[in-house]
């Protein structure tokens, strides 16, 4: 029975919570009806483009921006990088021109004249020693005695180098907005961001303006992941360019922009040597690793991960290179960190002649917390069931005749997913309608549903019958989505309103049920009498009471709230199934299997959907995702999406996935769910293709000639 | 991705297409179905100054048994030869080719003269025709001719037609007994090009020796091209597996390998020898069926 009045509704009383809903913007979105930041114009509008810098490293000598200037329909060009600034990457921000068209606007660009000093630059870090004067001063720690731990003449050390190499985003809206003055003072941005109510400071101090008159508005978004969180420079640009013209500017990046620019995931590679028993207990870990996050310096993966082993001498050394400004890539560290512990695991694993999910089983105590470990025992098994592991798994090397050979990988991860601090409005009018408002957006994981469930549900609602408003920094404030944070945000703070709108709705009804208020319900539609059915009204009937005062309820998710309505810290077991040409080096998903927890699921279909989005987003930076950048001219070579590809549905294979539910995992509340299952796909595919041929590829991604390298063929 | 501005003509007859080329020369380009010329356009990697558009020469497009040969119009869409019943049965290496061809989008609109014509280094045809020893049929105002598919390409997007010349027509010949044939091709993961595209015809003699070889290879170089020293390592030979694998071994042999961000010289050399003897496997297995039905 619920101890606290905003608590879950318990299994047996839930009607909507935990079900499979259809998000409810599904039909605007595959209908072409969802309005994303790309698709606003404005009446008079013009359009931004931004002239970039075409060195990894230079220094801007001189800047003519008056041809451009003269150029008639171009009504706004603006210098962003002046004579003597340092430009630390490709694709750095030069000029801006803002003109009638886009056409006109790009020509223009082409009309400034730069002169660039080129400097030294490095863009490539795989090679450690060939990155002199660029490394930091290494970050070294040690837990237990290693040294001693690793001399032990018992134990079985497994040593290896694994790594991933920055990659981008790649969101399919790229980065942009649509910048419109509403008065001298004051501005609105259609932005397409990840943080609608946390982003108008950023515009307002280098503009000049208070926060307050900053509107910033995201209603649809093509995602983030990470990579949208703060106002770009061109955004800023945008703005001003706007001003110069007196007229709206819409700047969008382009798709090569998009690449260049807007987001590097840090990469990392390290040694790793991990030792063990024979029975496979974990003893000794030992890893020298290094990466780069662009010019910004970087922090080490957490290692070893997931598994706290006893023994740990960890160096790591970040570089600064010229590869491109680093941001937040769904689960920051954390598919680096897998790839560098679960494959050494997994080799650690045939090394001693064990089968691995054994292994991880074996060592699940390691976990951080006595949850985590029954839930990864828990997650393991179940994994293995859904694969019948046990059956199809064979020791490393496919022994079979032909040229296609078959394997099975594992790996765990973790994850936090606390919610962020969130406030919202309920409403409920005279008339019956609700509708709540909160300054969240929707990053396709379908927020939407899940704030429409929780009213809905609380309210004893049809999802039709409330209204949600999000994407407006208008309405009450909801932090940025990062960190799988949302859920538990919106959920806890619209739970918490509805709760408290419908209380306030019971106080005045009750007496005319004679009756307290406490002894009211809200379902199917009614207001009821507990109990007692008879007495009850419709909800029409019920919201008649209020005459002409409308219920405006608040509800806020902060730490420390009333209530337990959320949690953080989940698992999560995932299983690749893969066939290898080891002919010609292609690696084939056969099926990805991922079990995963996030306590309490408010939509099962969303939930699901984030698992099979995040599966996808993993198969290709698994296969296929790589910033390649030219040694010698520091240039970007893949700048496109013909040789930055991403999977396609064809690539994918089979996708399986379970979430585990019921008792031991409702109880937390809810967690979030964006990032966890983004972070295992590189290992197991990885651990399956070294199943399958018998050798370990190193690095992601696992391009057709670094298996055949692998394989000695070329 | 918005192609240079250019002049649009729509010949009515052959004679006007080819004069319009006449008068144009360097700055006129033919359009058929436009799915390799458009992209350079928008790409700006072609930039002519008059499209000629053929579409509306529909005498163009056919295919037709004439006795030992089967004729295929320029203008026939590669769905069309996809489909086709009569090539299914008379030469099934078209439909399979065709099969690998793009996308059904593409496979709608794009022609076999067009690609042919058009000679991308990794298109699909030009190892077909090839390996069938097909003749490319070519008309200007100097009247009709004929030219071996080994001596129509020439290099990179270049052919041994002139300027004014419409390529009209493919002539291939009809496979005899105990002949088989196959296509193997790797597809680009983007774009669906060949990484490596190879055609392999393998007549035997009745003791299972191989009588006759003849291997197109595209996506390799710079230009699609006959494997000369693959046929001849297996002229005469029993086409077992040992043999093929020796022959496959010189399927990059002489060439400049081409290199991208997918595929170094190297590993594309790679690939070529194992689509050689991949399609060398399928063909033989084909022409010892055809031997015995």
């Amino acid at each position: 029975m619920p101890t606290c009045k905003y608590d879950w509704p318990p299994a047996n009383e839930r009607r909507l919570i935990g079900k499979r809903i259809s998000r409810i913007d599904g039909p605007a979105k595959s209908g072409g009806r969802a309005k994303y930041t790309y698709d606003i114009n404005r009446p008079g509008m013009l359009w931004g483009k931004v002239l970039r810098c075409p060195y990894a490293h230079a220094k801007v000598k001189s800047i003519d921006i008056s041809a451009a200037n003269a150029m008639p329909g171009v009504k706004a060009v603006r210098i962003m990088a002046d004579v003597g600034k340092e430009l630390l990457w490709e694709g750095a921000e030069v000029a801006a021109v803002a003109a009638v068209s886009e056409e006109l606007a790009e020509e223009a660009v082409g009309k400034i004249k730069v002169e660039y000093e080129p400097l030294p630059f490095l863009v490539k870090e795989e090679d450690l020693s060939k990155a002199e004067g660029y490394t930091r001063p290494p970050n070294i720690r040690k837990v237990g005695d290693p040294h001693k731990a690793f001399q032990d003449p018992e134990l079985v050390v497994s040593e290896g180098y694994y790594g991933a190499p920055v990659i981008t985003h790649c969101c399919l809206e790229s980065h942009g907005n649509v910048a419109e003055w509403t008065g001298p003072q004051s501005l609105r941005v259609w932005a397409s961001t990840q943080g609608v109510s946390v982003i108008a400071g950023e515009f307002a101090e280098p503009l000049g303006i208070s926060a307050n008159n900053v509107n910033i508005i995201c209603n649809y978004i093509g995602g983030g992941f990470g990579s949208k969180f703060q106002v770009d420079p061109w955004a800023i640009e945008a703005a001003r360019l706007a001003k110069d013209a007196k007229a709206p500017v819409k700047l969008m990046l382009e798709r090569d922009e998009e690449l260049l620019v807007a987001g590097c995931r840090p990469s990392a590679f390290g040694k790793v040597r991990v030792a063990a028993q024979k029975d496979g207990t974990l003893v000794a870990w030992k890893s020298e690793v290094w990466g780069t996050a662009g010019p910004g310096g970087t922090t080490s993966p957490p290692l070893p991960y997931v598994l706290r082993i006893p023994h740990q001498d960890l160096k790591y050394t970040a570089v600064n290179t010229n590869i491109g400004p680093a941001r937040a890539w769904r689960a920051p560290n954390h598919p680096q960190a897998c790839v560098l512990t679960m494959c050494a695991l997994d080799d650690l694993a045939a090394k001693l002649g064990m089968d691995p999910l054994d292994l991880l089983m074996k060592n699940a105590d390691l976990a951080p917390n006595e949850v985590l470990a029954r839930t990864y025992r828990e997650e393991l098994q179940k994994a293995a069931e859904l694969t019948d592991w046990k059956k199809n798994w064979h020791p490393r090397g496919d022994k079979s005749p032909g040229p296609i050979k078959r394997g099975m990988g594992i790996s765990m991860h973790t994850w936090g997913g606390n919610p962020h601090n969130s406030r919202c409005t309920v409403t409920i009018q005279p008339d019956g309608s609700v509708e709540v408002k909160l300054g969240s957006q929707d990053l396709g994981t379908g927020t939407r549903t899940v704030i429409n469930i929780v009213v809905a549900e609380t309210l004893g609602l049809p999802l039709e019958a409330v209204k949600v408003s999000i994407g407006d920094n208008r309405y009450p404030p909801d932090g940025a989505s990062g960190g799988s944070t949302t859920v538990g945000g919106v959920s806890g703070s619209t739970r918490r309103g509805a709760v408290n709108a419908r209380d306030a709705l019971f106080a005045v009804v009750a007496p005319s049920l004679g009756v307290q208020p406490d002894q009211l319900e809200a379902v199917d539609g009614q207001v009821r009498v507990k109990g007692d059915p008879s007495k009850a009204l419709s909800w029409k009937q019920a919201c008649a009471k209020l005459g002409v005062r409308p219920i405006e309820a608040q509800g806020e998710q902060r730490q420390g709230a009333e209530c337990k309505l959320n949690d953080g810290g989940v698992g999560g077991v995932q299983v690749a199934d893969v066939s290898v040409d080891t002919e010609t080096g292609i690696v084939r998903i056969n099926r990805l299997t991922a079990v995963q927890d996030c306590g309490l699921i408010i939509d099962l279909k969303t939930a699901e959907s984030q698992c099979y989005g995040a599966m996808i987003m993993g198969i290709c930076y698994a296969l296929y995702e790589e910033k390649i950048v030219d040694r010698l001219t520091g240039r970007m070579l893949n700048p496109n999406m013909e040789f930055y590809k991403l999977a396609g549905i064809a690539d994918v294979g089979d996708l399986q996935v379970h979430l585990m539910t019921g008792p031991g995992y409702d109880e937390r509340g809810v967690i979030g769910l964006g990032e966890p299952p983004v972070i295992s796909p590189g290992a197991a595919i990885s651990n399956a293709v070294a199943n399958a041929i018998g050798v370990r590829v190193p690095t992601l991604p696992l391009t057709p000639d670094k298996v055949l390298a692998a394989l000695g063929k070329v | 991705m918005i192609p240079q501005s250019f002049e649009y003509h729509v010949p009515r007859t052959l004679e006007e297409a080819s004069r319009l080329a006449a008068q144009f020369g360097a700055d006129g380009k033919f359009l058929a179905g436009g799915h390799s010329l458009i992209p350079m356009m928008k790409l700006r990697l072609a930039a002519p100054k008059h499209l000629i558009d053929l579409t509306c020469l529909r005498d163009l497009a056919y295919i037709r048994e004439e006795g030992e040969h089967v004729r295929i119009g320029a203008l026939t869409t590669h769905f069309r030869i996809e489909s086709s019943a009569l090539l299914k049965e008379k030469c099934p290496l078209l439909p399979e080719t065709a099969r690998e061809i793009g996308d059904v989008q593409v496979r709608n609109r794009g022609t076999i003269g067009g690609n042919l014509a058009h000679s991308d280094p990794a298109a699909d045809w030009p190892a077909a025709v090839l390996a069938l020893e097909a003749e490319l049929r070519a008309v200007s105002p100097r009247g009709e001719r004929g030219m071996a598919a080994k001596d129509f390409f020439v290099d990179l997007m270049t052919t041994a037609l002139a300027s004014d010349e419409v390529l009209v027509e493919i002539k291939v010949p009809q496979l005899g007994h105990g002949t088989g044939a196959a296509y193997a091709k790797l597809h680009h993961p983007a774009s669906g090009y060949a990484m490596v595209g190879v055609a392999a015809v393998i007549a035997l003699r009745d003791n299972g020796a191989v009588e006759r070889a003849a291997v197109g290879i595209t996506g390799v170089g710079p230009k699609a091209y006959r494997a000369f020293a693959v046929e001849t390592a297996l002229h005469g030979k029993p086409a077992t597996q040992a043999h093929l694998n020796a022959a496959a071994a010189h399927a990059a042999e002489g060439v400049d390998v081409n290199a991208d961000l997918y595929a170094s010289a190297e590993y594309r050399s790679h690939l070529a020898r194992v689509y050689t003897r991949r399609a060398l496997e399928a063909a033989v297995k084909r022409a010892r069926a055809a031997a015995t039905a």
